[in-house]
């Protein structure tokens, strides 16, 4: 594991919240995910869920981690807390010592690091990382916002990244574009169960539907 | 029969828009804006509940919730409060709770003959003799004991509950209310009012129109402005730090304010009288609010009971509204004026002064008449009628207020229970204050708001004590009668005599009295009866009603539906990757701190699956979900001298691709947590710590790093590794199917840590053990996890390999003699006490806790030791049982059961200096009786780790 990953053979930890007879397992950046046998095309004005959870991911940590991404994608500086697009996907900086990079629907983002980038030295390591990722759109956003986010709007960044906490598990959220009634959720797989049944709790409020990336890549992200 | 009045502008009702449901098999149609009881008065309903213990007829009284009269079941829900829940289709079909039969043929009615024979108290004196007999008693008490039925076929729902934020709340939407929510409309400060009726107002909208004017501007200025206004919300609880619940028709909200304004008005009281409880008998604010809110005459022939000016003129605008009242009793403490007595007779009412009321008379269990008397004639009078209109004083909502600390006094001539001191930040306006009269009331609240703004900018409060109370209270308005059957608490089926008898048995005082007679324990708290339950002691007590005292009003103010207490479940919980493996396979899982855990798999813990699982373990090869161990990784130049710091062990001999166990204390020596750590590299770490530590751990080692400014990365991710741990004399012929590393004991020793592919899985191998058994934990990356799982049991078919839970765990590390933290270790235990001695390196220069580690060392007052025992009665042995000698307690079990390999009974216990050198520990067993058990080595299974090692 301490090796640059090779291979990504998972599961998605929100398989479970999906019905079987109305699903089937898909493999997605070999992460088996459950895809809906009847494609959903879904838009702002209804709620909706996406499990997100097979876009790869690989942390860089250490005290040199923000140098080597900011030298491999030219980019100018990170600052803490700030979401930066690349390519197809993109580059979370929680602080100077640790970055996350997110694989969007290629796998360009990291393989072309991973093949780049020596996998650690002293001074950082980099790592396969696996979280739990979701997306929530239309009514049901705002709800979550306003029940499991308590805190202001000052507290986002200015890149629309908040690094806090969701229904009290730590989470990293961004507001797509900025819209409140975008989010991408990002957590700790071993909090997805707990955190997930609430948001669907709410999103089941506003009759909301769940869908996975297939629906979330035919509806939003053209 | 009720008829509904003509339309007019103030109505809450739509009459456009029909509601059709169903109450006790009867179609019931209502317009929108009915409430569930005033619909069923509008349809001719009079017995709308039966009551709680002699299932006596009732009817509606408050129409407030001010009674617990009217509560209803649907297919649904239970306990619906009829009084202030709208008509809903959603309903469907409504019944009356409490009731076998119906509401009209409930056939445990005939509970009220045996009236007689269950005195107050009567469940302290019965039941007990003979005891053979208590098992029938207590199943027919808990059958019919309570109130609704909980359908287990609910509708799931989850009521969201929030927290809101303001500078002051305003509880009261009623003139003071709202006059001192007028006050802040433009102020800074940000403000809520709440009020538990659909629109703001209170119940000036039927008795102050005089003034409607400056009401209705009062609530256009608070509106339009920013303050928010909840309707249909109770402020059912005060909380510290002047917090409030509020339950609303969407679930519950707790507004945080810096300051509250109470202006929650009073209750009106009922008369005590014989039959007073007869469906038709209610209080004038009741039938003002069916008048002029949903536009119903209730009766066909009413008469009132009058004691007060506000009663009087309220009748007068009810008849004007077209309700029906044919007659007015005046209670000798009050006399209208000449003016108001000629209006009423111009209207047709008849006006009888000095009356004493004697009783109510029913048929088919509703008021058919009254009969009276007055001071100048004892002759009975009997006036036939089908409602009877009481208005006889009030007691003041003060629930909130003494909830938050404030005191109330009663003050003689008023009639009235007031508040006297309040607390810092809480201030109270208009009729809970004694004060009536609406100019008076208005002026209260502007008061009160401005007394509210001066605290919130730390200027001198002034009060509002000028406001002039008003006596608009009876002083005593019961009215024993010789054949009993005066009601005091509707709730409770409680008279007058059972009062007195409890009072003669010595319960006299009010606190006493309320627990003895159960008076203002139903659902309404006592709105109707507390005031007069303390009217009657002081009436035998021969003391004023001020020295009598009050009970204490706790929360809840009125009832909130546990669904909605619940609110949205925020609880956090873990789950590894396995859970949905876990439930396939029915694991009895239980809440191990956050996480859950399987403790065993094929069903609830039992001796015989534990067993199976153990000898899984013993004999072939087990796997166990050990993913809730804390995973950390530290990396970087300092990276060694952190662990130096914060383990007590030595890690500069810690060999590369080693690991050993670490444990960690703190400054005062105490053992903290443990683990296991690797080294992955010269400056690179893995370390384990336990499921319920492991964020204490890296809080810790971030406090060190930042206070020793280190050069170190610490990286947590216990939610994102999975691990499991493979165990048992087959479990190497299982691994090298699956792996690409050699296992054999010389190129994979114990202790020894490897990074390779399981099961296609980039993975971290560690050769340690819990368990006592050769043994491979194995860490992934947590979505890989279900993978390496089923791939390691499809390889390990043939082996009988088999999933084995928490509770075998606990058994086979404690043959192995292995501490679980928490469990044989407590607060206070050092390493010393738990043999752990030889893990502590005092020749490290500095390590956190090591001073007090070294004075310990050399007083070691008690010792974890081990004990067996071949005698069965042992199993009785339970942890945290007693150690003692002479009857002196010596120490405390930790751990204990049976070893099916030993085929003894075996334990860790803590005993104290120098019992603990003793050769045998006696054991006190829960009944009190003891057992001796012999001390020996906690190492008891394969003593020389020929196993482990193999």
């Amino acid at each position: 594991m301490n090796k640059m990953p090779g291979n990504f053979n998972s599961t998605s930890p929100l398989l479970s919240f999906f019905d079987k007879s109305t699903s089937e397992t898909k493999t997605f950046q070999s992460c088996e995910i459950r895809g809906l046998k009847k494609p959903i095309s879904i838009s702002f004005e209804a709620s909706c869920l996406f499990d997100l959870s097979c876009l790869r991911k690989l942390v860089i940590i250490g005290k040199e981690a923000a140098l080597i991404t900011t030298t491999y994608f030219g980019l100018d500086s990170l600052k803490p807390f700030q979401w930066v697009s690349v390519g197809s996907g993109g580059i979370i900086c929680l602080n100077q010592e640790k970055i996350i990079l997110i694989n969007s629907y290629d796998e360009t983002l990291i393989d072309g690091f991973k093949n780049s980038v020596p996998p650690n030295s002293v001074d950082y390591v980099v790592q396969r990382a696996d979280y739990c990722e979701f997306a929530i759109t239309g009514p049901v956003a705002s709800k979550v916002l306003k029940e499991l986010v308590p805190v202001p709007d000052s507290a986002w960044s200015e890149s629309g990244l908040l690094c806090g906490s969701l229904a009290g598990s730590n989470a990293i959220l961004r507001k797509v574009n900025k819209r409140s009634d975008h989010l991408r959720c990002i957590l700790q797989p071993a909090d997805a169960h707990y955190v997930f049944s609430t948001i669907v709790e709410i999103n089941n409020e506003t009759d909301g539907k769940i869908g996975c990336i297939f629906s979330y890549n035919s509806s939003f992200e053209r | 029969m009720a008829r509904r009045l003509p339309v007019k502008d103030t109505e809450w009702i739509v009459r456009s828009n029909r509601i059709v449901f169903r109450f006790e098999s009867k179609e019931i149609i209502a317009f929108e804006g009915d409430s569930i009881t005033s619909a069923l008065i509008a349809n001719g309903q009079k017995i709308l509940g039966r009551s709680f213990k002699y299932h006596r007829p009732r009817g509606f009284v408050s129409l407030a919730n001010h009674d617990a009269n009217v509560l209803l079941q649907s297919e649904d829900r239970t306990n619906i409060r009829g009084d202030v829940s709208l008509a809903n289709e959603s309903y469907g079909s409504l019944k009356a709770i409490n009731t076998i039969g119906g509401v009209r043929n409930d056939v445990t009615r005939i509970l009220g003959i045996f009236a007689p024979i269950l005195p107050v108290g009567f469940y302290y004196k019965a039941f007990f003799k003979p005891a053979f007999l208590w098992p029938y008693w207590e199943k027919l008490i808990r059958n019919l004991a309570g109130l609704g039925q909980v359908r287990t076929k609910y509708t799931k729902k989850r009521y969201p509950s929030k927290t809101l934020f303001c500078d002051i709340l305003i509880i009261g939407g009623g003139a003071s209310g709202t006059a001192a929510a007028a006050y802040f409309s433009k102020s800074k400060y940000q403000v809520i009012i709440v009020d538990e009726n659909l629109k703001l107002g209170g119940c000036s909208d039927f008795e102050l129109e005089d003034h409607s004017d400056k009401i209705q501007s009062n609530i256009r200025e608070t509106t339009s402005s920013n303050i928010t206004c909840l309707n249909q919300h109770f402020a059912s609880g005060y909380y510290d730090d002047k917090s409030v619940i509020l339950e609303g028709p969407n679930g519950c909200k707790l507004v945080s304010a810096k300051a509250i304004i109470i202006c929650t008005g009073a209750y009106e009281q009922p008369a005590v009288f014989r039959n007073n409880d007869l469906p038709g008998i209610v209080l004038g604010s009741a039938v003002a609010r069916l008048a002029h809110r949903y536009s119903i005459d209730p009766f066909e022939r009413s008469v009132a009971m009058v004691a007060n000016d506000i009663g009087f003129k309220r009748l007068l605008k009810l008849k004007a509204t077209g309700v029906n009242i044919n007659c007015i009793l005046q209670l000798p403490s009050f006399e209208a004026s000449e003016t108001q007595r000629k209006h009423a007779e111009s209207m047709g009412i008849e006006v009888v002064s000095n009356v004493i009321p004697s009783e109510a008379k029913g048929k088919d269990g509703c008021l058919t008449s009254f009969v009276y008397r007055t001071v100048n004639d004892p002759s009975p009078k009997e006036i036939t009628c089908d409602g009877l209109i009481m208005s006889v004083g009030w007691s003041p909502a003060s629930n909130l207020l003494v909830q938050a600390g404030g005191k109330l006094k009663y003050i003689e001539k008023i009639n009235q229970l007031v508040p006297n001191e309040l607390p810092s930040g809480i201030f109270a306006a208009g009729t809970v204050r004694g004060v009536y009269d609406l100019t008076n009331r208005l002026e209260d609240g502007k008061l009160a708001a401005a007394a509210c703004e001066a605290h919130l900018e730390n200027q001198i409060v002034p009060n509002n004590d000028q406001v002039a109370y008003e006596n608009q209270s009876h002083p005593y308005p019961i009215f024993p009668h010789s054949k009993g059957n005066e009601f005091v608490d509707f709730d409770e089926d409680l008279k007058i005599k059972d009062l007195i008898t409890g009072m003669k048995e010595g319960f006299d005082s009010i606190e006493l009295l309320k627990r003895y007679s159960t008076i203002g324990m139903g659902p309404s708290q006592g709105k109707l009866s507390n005031l007069n339950g303390i009217r009657i002691v002081a009436e035998f007590n021969d003391l004023p009603i001020g020295n009598v005292g009050t009970v204490t009003p706790r929360p809840f103010v009125y009832p909130v539906p546990i669904g909605k207490l619940a609110g949205r479940r925020i609880r956090r919980e873990r789950r590894t990757s396995l859970d949905s493996y876990h439930q396939g396979q029915m694991a009895d899982i239980k809440e191990n701190g956050i996480w859950r855990r399987p403790m065993v798999y094929g069903g609830m813990v039992s001796r015989e699956l534990i067993a199976k699982e153990y000898s899984t373990v013993r004999n072939e090869v087990g796997i166990i979900d050990v993913s809730t161990l804390g995973k950390i990784e530290l990396f970087g130049p300092d990276a060694t001298q952190l662990l130096e710091y914060a383990y007590t062990c030595k890690f500069d001999k810690l060999k590369l691709q080693m690991t050993r166990y670490i444990f960690m204390v703190d400054a005062g020596g105490t053992l903290v947590d443990d683990g296991v750590a690797a080294r992955i590299g010269d400056n690179h770490f893995y370390i384990t710590a336990t499921s319920s530590h492991s964020q204490t751990v890296v809080r810790q080692l971030e406090l060190f790093k930042a206070q020793l400014k280190l050069d170190v990365t610490i990286w947590d991710h216990t939610g994102q590794v999975g691990a499991l741990n493979l165990a048992g004399p087959l479990s190497k012929n299982v691994l090298e199917q699956v792996t690409n590393i050699a296992l054999n004991a010389e190129e994979f020793p114990y202790l020894a840590y490897r990074e390779a592919s399981v099961c296609g899985v980039e993975s971290r191998i560690m050769r340690v053990g819990f368990v006592g058994e050769l043994g491979y934990e194995i860490h992934m990356p947590t979505n890989s996890l279900i993978n390496v799982w089923n791939g390691l049991l499809e390889a390990g078919r043939s082996s009988q390999i088999k999933p084995f839970g928490v509770e075998a765990q606990r058994l086979l590390r404690l043959e192995k003699g292995h501490l679980i933290f928490g469990q044989d270790t407590d607060g206070n235990t050092n390493p010393f006490e738990v043999n752990l001695g030889w893990g502590v390196s005092l020749k490290k220069d500095r390590f956190y806790g090591r001073n007090s580690l070294k004075n310990l060392k050399e007083n070691v007052t008690r010792k974890l030791v081990g004990f067996e025992m071949n005698d069965l009665r042992g199993l009785e042995i339970k942890e945290n049982n007693l150690t003692v000698v002479n009857n002196d307690i010596t120490g405390r079990v930790t751990s204990v059961n049976f070893s099916p390999t030993l085929k003894k009974i075996i334990g860790l216990a803590m005993v104290d200096n120098p019992f603990y050198q003793n050769e045998i520990v006696q054991i006190r067993l829960d009944d009190g009786s003891t057992l001796d058990a012999s001390i020996v080595s906690s190492n008891f299974y394969d003593p020389e780790n020929e196993r482990q090692n193999a």
